[in-house]
């Protein structure tokens, strides 16, 4: 137990810590894991991740290399050289790199993180009124018409294929309501202020590239808000376990710019017309 | 052989040998039990990691695994509840906990031996029932292991949620049942059976943080258990405490009304938050005791450690609605359990840094329980900065529910923990059987399991970062094509990381005959269970127990002859143990 | 010097360190039966702000039941008082705590027959679950109290009162939140 000879572990250990660190880093550089971004909060969910990422990434490999050199001098001690520190040395050593870590999870969150998530959760006025409606498996989209209300819907009137929300025809609120299966279409540079409905169980509404998440949960009306920067065509998905086909519940977020959106809108007749 | 009539004897009935029914079966011993314990996780582990490989082939190869769509949730549902409950929970925290708390203590068994006994019992039968549920009409249960109404309330919703959800149901009531049984007897035997001179800042770090995990684990399974009743009363008995109005599964509309899903998450998450800390926190106990033995130094801070278990454990019942950011509850709510979650950093990074500190000058001695614990250090510390990530509101909009959640949980309560169970089988090994598990065979199934594993978490964060979501049968989806390359890549190192276990096993197996002797003290290390012989008997010590005349961890005391003092040495002239 | 070299422990020591072991084990058993119950009432709190609650007429038999349990726990403090006259009160407190448990079993059945568990009345459906659970955790005290009878030392009753008052405080609250929520 006692031999005196370095163990070769003594040497390969902290070798393969330090290789261990130089990969994570490493890593980061070659995988292509940046994912394109096309809201105004989604920049921000960039940045204090990306806050998160330059600052816990010295952390890590300070962790790391700090293991692997207090192991790699433990190779050349034979004799006892602990010295047990004073109370007050102990708290400091400990305290330092905690404050440090603190700093960052703490400042990160209330510095950078909250404006956004205020961002998102605000009310803003002048916001593009839209639905969006979870249900197995695939994601339909309303628009509340020229009146600007939503109709009534009832669960009793869902037709798969003929009404598909439910839209209740005596409500005349309800005549004019835009329904498309399967894409939302925004236009960019206009925040638009999403309802979340589900008509069965849970659903998420996932935009990765908006970098917008938010159950749709089934007796519940949930919100979120998003405003596209740059048109195209994004993929929504779902981000909550809803039964055998949650990975194909699938949609597009087609962001067009303001004069097509309006273009597109003037082509849609309303669900009863 | 007769137990001596002195110490705890008679708080632990009879020592007598019995035959080989109650010696080895029906035992009280809570070694015995303990290692029944363990055999049951590797068992249900097997299972678990078999599951875990066949979906990364799906995963990998889409379509060329046999999996259906609507087999692939059960799958994942099964791999996830079988390996935090009946893996990790049943290993470290019951097996490992019984073996360790009374013999660390210097008790000659836990307070309740028979409760201790029907503990393992009643969780025995929950392990065929949940293994049972694969063969019944609809499959097991395929809810997620979150088991999130109406998915899991309604039978039409997933083919999993008939006879699957109730059998998983019914499991983990078991499960709940034998883990308080447990948890009673840890925190009782802590508390009431300690050695005399044995104070609490006497106390080895790994009883510490059994004790933290016990009382967490305790007052925060309720929650799960009265989720559980609401949710089987909805299921069978028409109730809606879960499940709202108007809702239409394959165009029928239900009969239930009124019920608020996100009831059934809060309650959840309020166990499941805390138990993350009842698995995660005893593998960082048995670190610290490791780490102390085999650096030859005390472990640094152990106030502050202690401390900081106590805050982790107390924040830790006050943030679960950071699982819940994008759930649709209040955004106010969101903005709190962001900043309190991230306070949890504080009193965590306290005991990673004392992890770490602890190494300072030490003289290591490279057994492989060392190697699990230092490889610990690193995955904690990945894991807890992963969580840093995840605790912020803001950046979990880009990640909920996405591969980054899969990497950091496996890195938290899939690596830590196992590392921890390592660590502790390695080091208490001899302790039970009286002989030292192979070193070599150790080392090597350590480099096969802790580097793969490393790389396979660590690049699921980065596909989590690409947008890939879990609980996917398959990816189709544009984004994430850049990162679909590595699928294969996981698969390959999912498969190393199992049939690397086989190492394990036969060192297991094999070391009880085969492996060198052990003294008493194979490791020179200073807690109680050290001065028993090994394997210890049954009533743990052949005469009387052991008192605490010092601190757990006496190593290297300058002007010391040897380089360590047991703990139940006598202190000098006049230094008497008084506490009992 | 070393106690424990020759010495066992006394029998007095003993028996008050198990008699600690019983007041942890009761301790940690209340903290969890009042966490189970704030969980359900937390569910009771969010549930009853949904269109569909109607409150359910309390049954008066009720009433009845809650002072019979209070009683209880007199008896049961006079069985600790009273070493001499322990078993006599220890029975009156059993029979007091059946009669509560057969008043629970004829409110329960009552409430029931009318429709339970039906889906569209999450009140009665809090009633009957509110109940039932704090029946079991009536059998628990029963248990404990029924075994302090077979032994003769009423110092022993310590744990098994404070769970036998702890039941009884528990179905006070289950009251107040039934009736006054």
């Amino acid at each position: 137990m006692d031999d005196r000879s370095p163990s070769p572990l003594s040497l390969a250990f902290p070798l393969a810590l330090v290789i261990l660190a130089a990969a994570v880093v490493g890593t980061f550089f070659l995988l292509d894991w940046r994912l394109d971004v096309a809201s105004e909060h989604g920049r921000g969910v960039d940045q204090m991740i990306f806050f998160l990422l330059v600052c816990t990434g010295p952390l890590f490999v300070a962790g790391h290399l700090a293991v692997a050199w207090f192991v790699w001098k433990s190779r050349w001690r034979d004799t006892p050289a602990y010295l047990p520190p004073s109370p007050r040395a102990e708290w400091l050593a400990t305290l330092i790199p905690v404050l440090l870590i603190g700093a960052v999870a703490e400042g990160g969150v209330l510095a950078i993180g909250m404006p956004v998530w205020g961002q998102v959760y605000r009310e803003e006025p002048d916001t593009l009124p839209v639905e969006i409606v979870g249900k197995q498996f695939e994601w339909i989209a309303r628009y509340p018409g020229r009146d600007g209300k939503f109709g009534r819907t009832e669960p009793t009137l869902i037709d798969d294929v003929e009404n598909p929300l439910g839209l209740d025809e005596d409500d005349p609120a309800a005549t004019d309501d835009i329904v498309v299966r399967g894409a939302l279409y925004l236009p960019s540079g206009r925040a638009a202020s999403i309802r979340i409905r589900s008509l069965d169980v849970l659903h998420s509404f996932a935009v990765p590239v908006m970098r917008t998440k938010q159950d749709a949960v089934p007796g519940l009306v949930t919100r979120t808000q998003m405003r596209p920067t740059t048109p195209g065509k994004y993929e929504i998905t779902c981000a909550e376990l809803c039964g055998m086909g949650h990975y194909r519940m699938r949609g597009y977020v087609n962001v067009l710019t303001p004069e097509e959106f309006e273009a597109w809108r003037a082509r849609q007749v309303g669900w009863f017309e | 052989m007769e137990g001596p009539s002195g110490g705890l004897v008679r708080m632990s009935g009879t020592h007598a040998a019995g035959g080989f029914w109650t010696r080895y079966v029906f035992s009280r011993d809570h070694k015995v039990i303990g290692i029944q314990y363990i055999l049951t996780a590797m068992a249900m582990g097997l299972v678990g990691g078999a599951l875990a490989a066949w979906i990364r082939v799906q995963l990998a190869w889409p379509g060329s695994a046999g999996i259906s769509p609507e087999q692939y949730p059960s799958l994942v549902t099964m791999h996830g509840t079988l390996m935090i409950f009946f893996v990790v929970s049943l290993a470290l925290v019951s097996g490992l906990g019984n073996i360790i708390i009374p013999l660390q203590v210097g008790a000659r068994d836990m307070a309740y031996p028979f409760l201790n006994m029907l503990s393992f019992w009643t969780v025995l039968p929950a392990c065929p029932l949940m293994l049972a549920s694969f063969f019944v009409p609809g499959g097991a249960a395929a809810a997620g292991w979150t088991a999130y109404p109406p998915l899991s309330a309604l039978k039409g919703a997933i083919p999993g949620s008939g006879w699957g959800q109730s059998l998983w149901l019914l499991a983990m009531a078991l499960f709940i049942a034998s883990f308080t049984m447990g948890g009673l007897n840890f925190v009782a035997t802590i508390f009431n059976l300690r050695a005399r001179g044995l104070t609490m800042m006497r106390l080895p770090l790994a009883c510490w943080t059994y004790l933290v995990s016990s009382i967490l684990g305790l007052l925060s399974f309720p929650a799960l258990t009265a989720a559980a009743i609401m949710l089987l009363l909805d299921r069978h008995a028409g109730t809606s405490f879960f499940v709202p109005s108007g809702v239409v599964i394959a165009g029928q509309v239900q009969a239930h009304q009124g019920g608020t899903p996100l009831l059934f998450q809060h309650l959840f998450w309020f166990l499941g938050h805390p138990e993350v800390y009842v698995l995660v926190l005893p593998a960082l106990g048995i670190a610290f005791d490791v780490i102390a033995a085999f650096s030859r130094r005390p472990p640094h801070g152990y106030r502050i450690t202690v401390w900081s278990l106590i805050v982790v454990a107390v924040l830790g019942m006050v943030v679960w609605g950071h699982h819940m950011f994008t759930s649709g509850m209040n955004p106010y709510l969101g903005k709190y359990f962001s900043v309190v979650t991230l306070l949890i950093t504080l009193p965590f990074a306290a005991i990673g840094v004392n992890l770490v500190a602890s190494l300072w000058r030490a003289r290591l001695r490279w057994t492989p329980a060392m190697l699990w614990a230092l490889g610990l250090i690193s995955a904690v510390g990945t894991g807890g900065l992963g969580g840093v990530y995840l605790g912020n509101a803001t950046a979990d909009l880009h990640f909920h529910d996405s591969y980054f959640v899969v990497g950091h949980f496996h890195f938290m309560i899939g690596m830590v923990t196992l590392f921890g169970t390592f660590a502790g089988i390695f080091y208490w090994f001899p302790k039970l059987t009286g002989r030292l598990m192979n070193e070599r065979l150790g080392r090597l199934h350590f480099w096969l399991t802790s580097l793969p594993m490393f790389a396979l978490f660590f690049l699921m964060h980065l596909q989590g970062l690409r947008g890939m979501m879990r609980r996917y049968y398959e990816f189709s989806q544009d984004y994430v094509a850049p990162v679909l390359w590595l699928q294969p890549v996981l698969t390959v190192l999912a498969f190393v990381v199992f049939a690397s276990q086989a190492l394990f096993l036969i060192n297991f197996f094999r070391s009880p005959f085969r492996g060198e002797s052990a003294g008493p003290n194979p490791w020179n290390a200073t807690t109680l269970e050290w001065t028993t012989p090994s394997p210890a008997p049954h009533g743990n010590w052949p005469d009387e127990t052991p008192s605490a005349w010092r601190g757990p961890y006496e190593y290297s005391r300058n002007g010391n002859e040897s380089d360590f003092e047991l703990q139940s040495a006598p202190a000098a002239p006049g230094v008497l143990p008084s506490k009992r | 010097m070393g106690f424990m070299e020759s010495i066992d422990l006394s029998p007095g020591e003993e028996s008050r360190i198990r008699a600690d072991a019983n007041q942890t084990l009761v301790a940690i058993l209340m903290a969890m039966a009042a966490m189970l119950f704030a969980a359900f009432t937390a569910s009771y709190a969010i549930r009853r702000t949904s269109a569909d609650w109607i409150p359910v007429p309390f049954p008066s038999l009720l009433w009845l039941n809650t002072a019979l349990l209070i009683a209880s726990s007199g008896t049961l403090e006079l069985a600790r008082d009273r070493p001499v006259h322990a078993r006599r009160w220890l029975r009156a407190t059993l029979a007091l705590g059946l009669a509560f448990a057969a008043g629970q079993i004829l409110a329960w059945t009552e409430l029931a027959a009318a429709g339970a568990f039906s889906p569209g009345n999450p009140h009665r459906a809090f009633f009957l679950l509110l109940t039932a659970v704090h029946g079991a955790h009536l059998v628990g005290a029963f248990l404990a109290c029924g075994a302090a009878l077979g032994r003769s030392r009423s110092e022993r009753l310590g744990p098994c009162a404070a769970w036998w008052h702890f039941v009884g405080a528990l179905w006070v609250y289950v009251v107040i939140v039934l009736r006054f929520f």
